[in-house]
């Protein structure tokens, strides 16, 4: 199916650009209506501004030739303006005694010219300012729009991928998945058998009919091959051997890696979707409201920074405690109903985080919404492990992942253009209709009671101390997946944000920054993941990957802090780095816990993992806010990116010393 | 496939739809914002030019009330642009002093939000660099509302076309792959043809054990 929606998705990727064109050239032919008349206006505002200027001057008894400055005054005037493509003073003889053009070169060319005389007395020759103005205005007007119009488009493509489950349905995207990979495999010569399509219709039926293709040939090769043991013919038995290795016969595939897991992707994706609409504005309102708190008393001992992480830190926070909690919550509620009650909450979240005025209504807020976003993602985590066998864990994951990645490139550029045009309120209502949406597709697609597992809890709290007492997996927890979250969310979800508000930047293109990260993961991290496991270098991986993460805030050195090129370049080495790490990082923790922590199951050093890494998401705020006011944006950057690269340096020297001793990961066996 | 087209093209066709629909919006907004960051603009001219001249004549020692050339200037300003419902003077204290529209001479100045027009203004500095009245740029708010009602309009109304072209290339589209994806499993479920199957077949027909032997 995969090839199937990617086809689908950049057809219409196509019809929407295509469209996109159509709807682009209309709207500038009705741009030069509305604003040709309003340029020509204020043309001729301008021209009788300067020409009153020039007219006062002119009357001082400074004669035309000499108006020292009027260049600049000109320059001023045109490189503000971008309407007007030159400005002139102009003799008797309609010459231009001064003329200044618009800063990209000299233009000929016009939509027209307005003049207007310079106020002289007696019979002075008459002079005159023109104005010409630029005829590409309107067309530039809605070309600058168009780096937004083709991320509306990219988004749009990518939520047609991930709702077309939804648009087909469980068992008609089954029938053609299956169908897909059917002649895939023949293609490759791959005739193993397939677990059977049940649905019924047409791509059904063509499953089934191909199934029975294959099972021909399998039946056959039985009976040459029953043939051949009873004959005792050696050499017929090992070219027997040769075929049935060639072409898979008498083999059977496991079920489809993504099967039933691919109900919980499109209510997984619209939920984190909404989260993700907030990220370019969210620290920028935190620090507003609490400034505004602290301008009526309340912690007012406190940097304003700081004040603004709290909110942000509740928010993670709740997820982090919550989430070894609601495990078994989920469980018993069924993963689909803690699906929609996580949705339902974020609705009420979202939505009630537009209206809220002051810091306290608004943190409790985001503590609300935090687990209504812990509900969904331990909800659909545990579906994920409750529609998957051992085997088909890391397919399944998998789709669970991406999910989260791709909402984490689409949210921020789209939240970022909401913001701009709908304003904050605006954009928390679009993200509560998002969770609602949320709560409605979970109960549209998701199966009503999933095949519950009976099973304890994620965490048993006195395997804890066993875990933490592994010097191999303390160094790993403490040193490496804490200091990357913490990294992660003061980098991407805080300082960033904040930094881009004080260079005056749109949130669009707040937004845009904030997609480098999830760009960067999404497309390095399944090939980081292979080298590692093929290299067997786990442990190098997550070292190099920890030391390039945190060297990525030197970017700023020496300035960069004003250089939104130089915050790209940051975020894009903490991608880099945490592309490298991230995958290792998880094999190594299912590594070292086999070996140092026999005794506790693999599930429980997963989870003690997963809540470190949580705990370290909700320190970012307060370690970014609490720096950030101390030292300002740059120096707060690089402090974190320091200390998160000698955590990295530590462990790194200790996978060295030790190998093959001790912190050798046996690579491919996770 | 009748049915299969049903089921599917509905969503392809909301998703469509809805990106349109942004898009025409996106479109729309960008325009607006630059017709009246032009209005916005020019008033701002304006209001910044007579506020200049009254703060040199305050500079010559005639306070601001004592402008009286500045009536007849405001009323000049004001006739030549058909938006500018009236340009205003202020004193310090929001009296008007002096205003294109007389009869809101000795009236207090509205504030932003309980004044319906589209408002720019400029401070009036006084000798010793401190504001001591302000020019306000009243323009008509409703009929640049009308102008933005009627650009909304268009633009959107010109999106409809091209929305429905998209959302019927964009069905056809999808229809086409899931079409050739059927072919292409009618013709590889068929006994005879000829692929990784047959190929396998025809190695098995050949296959002797006795001959082997």
């Amino acid at each position: 199916m995969r090839s199937l929606r990617v086809r689908l998705s950049a057809a219409l990727l196509a019809a929407l650009l295509a469209a996109l064109l159509a709807i682009s050239f209309e709207t500038v032919r009705r741009a030069d209506a509305v604003l040709g008349p309003e340029i020509e206006r204020k043309a001729a505002t301008l021209a009788d501004s300067s020409a009153a200027l020039i007219g006062k001057a002119l009357a001082l008894g400074i004669p035309a030739e000499r108006l020292h400055g009027l260049d600049q005054h000109f320059a001023r005037l045109v490189a503000e303006n971008h309407d007007v493509a030159w400005i002139a003073l102009e003799g008797p003889d309609g010459a231009p005694l001064q003329i200044v053009y618009a800063p990209d070169g000299e233009r000929t060319q016009t939509s027209g010219i307005v003049s207007r005389p310079v106020p002289r007395a007696g019979d002075a020759p008459p002079l005159a300012v023109s104005v010409g103005l630029d005829p590409a205005f309107a067309r530039e007007v809605v070309s600058t729009l168009w780096i937004d119009l083709a991320i509306v488009m990219f988004v749009t493509a990518v939520v047609a991928l991930e709702l077309i489950y939804v648009g087909l349905g469980d068992g008609l995207y089954a029938a053609i998945e299956g169908v897909e990979r059917r002649l895939h495999n023949i293609s490759r010569g791959d005739l193993r058998s397939h677990q059977p399509v049940e649905a019924r219709g047409e791509f059904g039926a063509l499953a089934r009919a191909l199934d029975s293709r294959i099972e021909k040939v399998h039946v056959a090769y039985a009976q040459i091959r029953d043939r051949a043991m009873e004959s005792g013919d050696r050499a017929a038995r090992q070219a027997l051997e040769m075929l049935q290795d060639r072409f898979g016969l008498g083999q059977m595939l496991g079920a489809a890696g993504a099967g039933r897991v691919m109900a919980v992707r499109a209510p997984l994706f619209v939920f984190m979707l909404a989260e993700e609409l907030t990220r370019p504005f969210l620290p920028g309102h935190v620090r507003a409201l609490a400034q505004a708190a602290q301008g009526e008393g309340a912690l007012s001992g406190l940097d304003p920074a700081f004040v603004a992480a709290l909110p942000m830190m509740a928010f993670l926070a709740v997820v982090a405690a919550c989430q070894p909690l609601l495990g078994g919550v989920t469980e018993r509620l069924g993963r689909r109903r803690s699906l929609a009650i996580g949705g339902a909450v974020g609705l009420v979240g979202y939505a009630a985080s537009a209206f809220a005025e002051g810091l306290v209504p608004f943190a409790a807020l985001r503590a609300l919404t935090g687990f209504g976003f812990a509900m969904v993602f331990v909800g659909a985590q545990g579906y994920v492990i409750d529609s998957t066998e051992p085997a088909q864990r890391s397919s399944g994951m998998a789709v669970f992942i991406s999910a989260i990645l791709v909402a984490g490139v689409c949210g921020p550029p789209v939240g970022g253009i909401l913001t701009d045009r709908v304003g904050v309120e605006g954009t928390f209502l679009v993200s509560g209709l998002f969770a609602g949406l949320s709560l409605l597709l979970a109960w549209l697609v998701m199966p009503s009671a999933g095949p519950v597992r009976a099973s304890g809890p994620a965490i048993r709290w006195r395997e804890f101390g066993r875990v933490i007492a592994s010097p191999s997996l303390a160094a790993l927890f403490f040193l490496c997946a804490m200091p990357a979250k913490i990294l992660l969310v003061a980098f991407c979800f805080f300082l960033v944000p904040l930094q881009m508000e004080a260079l005056g930047a749109t949130q669009a293109a707040t937004g845009r920054m904030l997609m480098i990260y999830p760009i960067v993961m999404v497309l390095l991290v399944p090939a980081c993941a292979r080298l590692a496991d093929r290299w067997r270098a786990r442990a190098g991986f997550v070292a190099g990957g920890g030391l390039l993460a945190g060297a990525s805030a030197f970017a700023l050195l020496g300035g960069g802090a004003e250089d939104p090129a130089r915050i790209a370049l940051m975020l894009l080495g903490l991608g880099l780095g945490q592309a490298l790490s991230i995958a290792a990082l998880s094999g190594l923790v299912g590594d070292y816990g086999r070996r140092h922590a026999g005794e506790v199951t693999e599930g429980s050093v997963y989870g003690i993992f997963r809540l470190v890494e949580r705990t370290g998401n909700a320190l970012g705020p307060p370690v970014a806010g609490a720096l950030l006011g101390l030292y300002g944006f740059a120096d707060a950057a690089m402090i974190v990116g320091g200390a998160a690269m000698a955590c990295a340096l530590v462990f790194g020297l200790a996978a060295l010393a030790l190998r093959p001793a001790d912190l050798d990961a046996k690579g491919a066996e996770g | 496939m009748i049915r299969l087209a049903a089921r599917t093209l509905p969503v392809f066709a909301a998703i469509i739809g809805f990106a349109m629909a942004l898009a025409a919006y996106l479109n729309f907004s960008g325009v607006r914002t630059a017709y009246l960051d032009l209005i916005r603009a020019r008033a701002g001219m304006i209001a910044g030019d007579i506020a200049a001249d009254a703060s040199a004549a305050q500079g010559f020692g005639i306070r601001l009330a004592e402008q009286r050339t500045l009536g007849e200037l405001l009323a000049r300003q004001a006739a030549v642009d058909p938006l500018i419902l009236s340009i205003d003077v202020a004193g310090p204290d929001g009296v008007i002093l002096f205003s294109s529209a007389p009869a809101r001479v000795g009236e207090q100045e509205l504030p932003a939000g309980e004044d319906t027009a589209f408002r720019q203004q400029a401070e009036v500095i006084g000798a010793l660099g401190a504001p001591v009245g302000e020019v306000l740029v009243r323009l008509d708010g409703a009929t640049m509302d009308a102008t933005v009602a009627g650009l909304r309009r268009d633009v959107l109304l010109g999106a409809v076309p091209a929305g429905l072209a998209a959302v019927a290339a964009g069905c056809l589209l999808a229809l086409t792959l899931l079409s050739r994806l059927r072919a292409r499993a009618r013709r590889a479920s068929a006994a005879e043809h000829a692929d990784m199957i047959a190929q396998a077949e025809n190695e098995m027909a050949g296959f002797r054990p006795s001959a082997r032997r």
